[in-house]
């Protein structure tokens, strides 16, 4: 099974534009061979006939031979944000080279702290480096400190920590977590409506459980955080702080399951509203 | 002046689940229900409100695809065969029953419940869901709004604005087109918002949206007014929290009202507890048990037999509990107002599918608070109506959140659902770049078919239900089996279009199953 889907999605993949380089594919010439009007509609009146079966068939064998697949043209990387504290990623490294020579290299994510989205990336940007898993294609990382900005490489590490980037990422945003927002005295507790409990928001610390699926930081081993005190000399104390504070835990992904087939399918499992 | 207002909202949608394919199908089945349960409810207690000429006012969102199931011709007239097998399988409940008074009693209120939709459904709205409630728009007590296409999670699909900008306006263009007018306000699928998203909000002439009421205390500025005056985007759109407090009160499984021992239990049906050879004609397939909708228990109580419902005290149970919610709302203004340099505004939104199919008596329960807001001196207003109000708005920019669990967007990215993120945004990619690459250039009629073909499957593909379910846990192969098959759809339209060889049996076979916005045009993708 697992080589026809892998036959069907070689055959039938439409050509991918990249994350980091959207090429067009090859255009068709689109009024070529153009039906008369008369034909398509009369064609149109004779197709609109189908039984239950025929719309199955058809149904069943598009999904048989289309299956979703990602056939990368080049390396990239996508990260989209999940919580004050989360970030996802997705990726695909390097898809033209063989693996022995990827397999040389450890595959790293290179988080940068971005706290000022406006400026452009520096080599000097502060960063942590996450181990990627060359199958899994994805992680969730779990980030130092909310409501600021990140951005990722995709890479392979050196042994003197330096990073062959294969891509580059987007920018995200994280937000903050309730109750953590650092205002100015604008306005006290006492006088706000939003933070009196009896009242209104209940003053709840919405933590972010570490469930499986996140279960904490990841750090290059030896030399976990890179810092400029040229760029950051406010802020760098606090992000050293927090990425101490969180300890070193390395928890790789662990993939989701696929769907194996487009199996015929009738009816689902469970049963009244979502 | 009014000393402070409540604004409830209730949200409508189901997954698009037309399955012409076959000849009946499961999931259509969530439909039907909630036509019976809830729809038709809210629309007589819609009736009931205007025919005693009671002074209120309530926001609903319509989403696209129920508006599209609502008007479907195949769905309607399945719905009315649904209708008659459960008259039918009333009727025969009256004679099972007959030697048990009290569930017996039940039985024959279902029979006149059911008798009653039918008639309801077919004479006083001509089939035609949509249309009843938007008359109750045009009498000026309703507010109609709508959501996104498919209530694709937005948060998620921004990596591409255009797949976010598609999804605002194709919802909009298609409300405009089934009740002939823009909506001001806009429902955002799950609460799901982040900063930006009011630029193309505002695009669409959307005037407000709403966010859980996290968003509003953590934006870049402190909510004066906290959760209960909007505040006003950089563009001037305006953004509305849910108020925690109201919500809970209807929404926590623990202190919630629908939990309440007096109300009817959901979760005991004819459809699980009869023999198979008596309940199995009025099943899907004749095996596989499902709710009938038959449902003779109320909640009772954890570790006590199930008692049999009684309707009058149910009722009675929600009279009450719609004055406390009242009484309470009406504490929280007077509180509230005091340090506010306006009357507050609490927002509270709920799932409509809540009342009536989850919540039996939730219909009941929300027209005795509609009634009796007013003698409480609680005005009941649209966020449009508070706009008119109060035109000045504190500005600030709310945060990113959702009404999920934890109130961020892990519900619909995390182990169970994470897999669908690369095709959905890859396939987005690819009918951005074809639609770009065509700018100028003409197509044949079965080309341009087959072009708004594959922006109905991405959009199918893009519905929010579907990582919803696989995380929920209910029909997940069914929400795999979704994503998939519209994936595919799109994956064979691209590929047809390519290479210039498009089936047109196949084509109109797409076209029949996946039906949903006829008006789509491919060239206003990149628009």
């Amino acid at each position: 099974m697992l080589a026809i889907s892998q036959e069907i999605a070689l055959k039938f993949s439409p050509h991918k534009a990249s994350l980091a380089d959207a090429k067009p594919c090859p255009r068709t010439d689109a009024a070529a061979a153009a039906p008369s009007d008369a034909a398509v509609a009369a064609e149109r009146r004779e197709t609109r006939n189908f039984g239950y079966q025929a719309l199955q068939a058809i149904s069943e064998d598009i999904a048989r031979r289309f299956m979703p697949a990602v056939s990368p043209a080049e390396p990239e990387i996508l990260l989209l944000p999940v919580d004050p504290h989360h970030l996802y990623a997705y990726w695909n490294s390097a898809p033209g080279q063989p693996p022995a020579r990827q397999a040389q290299k450890p595959l790293t994510l290179r988080i940068y702290w971005r706290p000022n989205a406006k400026q452009a990336a520096t080599p000097f940007d502060l960063y942590f480096d996450v181990p990627a898993d060359d199958a899994a294609h994805r992680k969730n990382i779990r980030l130092p400190i909310d409501d600021t900005h990140y951005a990722a490489a995709l890479g392979r590490l050196n042994p003197d920590h330096s990073l062959e980037v294969l891509a580059h990422s987007n920018l995200v945003h994280v937000p903050a977590l309730p109750g953590s927002k650092r205002f100015p005295a604008e306005i006290s507790p006492q006088e706000n409506p939003a933070f009196t409990g009896a009242i209104g928001f209940p003053s709840r610390e919405q933590e972010v459980p570490d469930a499986v699926w996140m279960e904490g930081p990841h750090f290059s081993g030896r030399l976990p955080l890179h810092l400029s005190a040229h760029r950051y000399p406010d802020s760098m104390p606090e992000f050293a702080e927090c990425l101490r504070d969180f300890g070193e835990i390395a928890a790789d992904f662990e993939p989701a399951a696929r769907p194996a087939s487009a199996q015929p399918f009738r009816h689902a499992s469970g049963r009244g509203l979502k | 002046m009014e000393n402070g207002f409540l604004g409830i909202i209730l949200h409508a949608h189901l997954p698009f689940v037309r399955h012409p394919e076959h000849p009946s199908f499961f999931e259509e089945n969530w439909l039907f229900e909630a036509m019976t349960e809830c729809y038709v409810p809210l629309l007589e207690m819609l009736d009931r409100l205007e025919n005693d000429r009671i002074d209120y006012r309530l926001t609903l969102s319509l989403s696209p695809p129920l508006i599209s199931m609502l008007r479907d011709e195949l769905l309607q007239s399945r719905y009315l065969q649904h209708l008659h097998k459960l008259i039918e399988l009333a009727e025969k409940e009256t004679v099972r029953t007959r030697r048990e008074p009290e569930l017996n009693k039940l039985a024959r209120l279902y029979r006149r419940f059911y008798r009653h939709t039918l008639d309801f459904y077919q004479n006083r709205c001509r089939g035609d869901l949509p249309g009843a409630f938007g008359m109750h728009q045009a009498h000026g007590k309703l507010e109609l709004i709508t959501t996104a296409a498919t209530h694709g999670f937005l948060p998620l699909l921004s990596v591409s604005e255009t797949a976010v900008r598609n999804q605002i306006r194709v919802g909009i263009d298609t409300f405009r087109r089934h009740f002939g007018f823009a909506p001001k306000g806009f429902w955002l699928p799950e609460c799901g918002y982040y900063p930006g998203l009011e630029t193309f909000l505002k695009e669409a002439g959307i005037a407000y949206f709403f966010v859980d009421s996290h968003s509003l205390l953590n934006a870049n500025r402190p909510p004066l007014n906290g959760v209960y005056a909007p505040l006003a985007c950089e563009n001037g759109v305006a953004a509305f929290a849910r108020d925690p407090e109201s919500s809970e009160q209807v929404w926590s499984s623990k202190q919630g009202y629908p939990g309440d021992f007096d109300y009817r239990e959901y979760y005991r049906d004819i459809g699980f507890d009869l023999d198979l050879d008596y309940i199995g004609p009025y099943l899907v397939d004749g095996h596989l048990r499902a709710n009938t909708g038959i449902k003779y228990y109320r909640v009772t109580g954890e570790n006590r037999p199930k008692q049999p419902y009684d309707p009058s005290a149910a009722r009675a149970k929600a009279e009450l509990h719609a004055r406390d919610f009242i009484q309470k709302r009406r504490r929280q203004i007077d509180a509230l107002a005091k340090r506010m340099d306006r009357p507050p505004l609490i927002v509270a939104p709920y799932d409509a599918e809540l009342f009536g199919h989850w919540w039996f008596e939730g219909p009941y329960w929300l027209e005795q608070v509609l009634r009796i807001a007013g003698e409480n001196g609680i005005r009941t207003v649209s966020c449009a109506d508070d706009l008119q109000r109060f035109p000045s708005l504190q500005a600030a920019t709310p945060s990113a959140s959702t009404w999920g669990e934890q109130g961020y967007s892990s519900y619909w990215i995390n182990e169970t659902n994470d897999w669908i993120y690369p095709y959905l945004h890859q396939a987005g990619r690819q009918l951005e770049a074809f639609v770009a690459e065509l700018k100028g250039i003409s197509v044949n009629p079965r080309q341009e078919r087959a072009f708004n073909q594959a922006v109905r499957s991405l959009l199918l593909a893009q519905s929010s239900d579907w990582p919803f379910i696989m995380k929920s846990g209910t029909t997940v192969d069914y929400a795999v089996k979704r994503i998939t098959d519209h994936l595919a759809r799109f994956n064979y339209l691209y590929d047809s279009l390519r290479k210039g060889k498009i089936d047109e049996r196949y084509l109109s076979a797409l076209e029949i199953m996946d039906n949903i916005f006829p008006d789509i045009d491919f060239r206003n993708y990149c628009a």
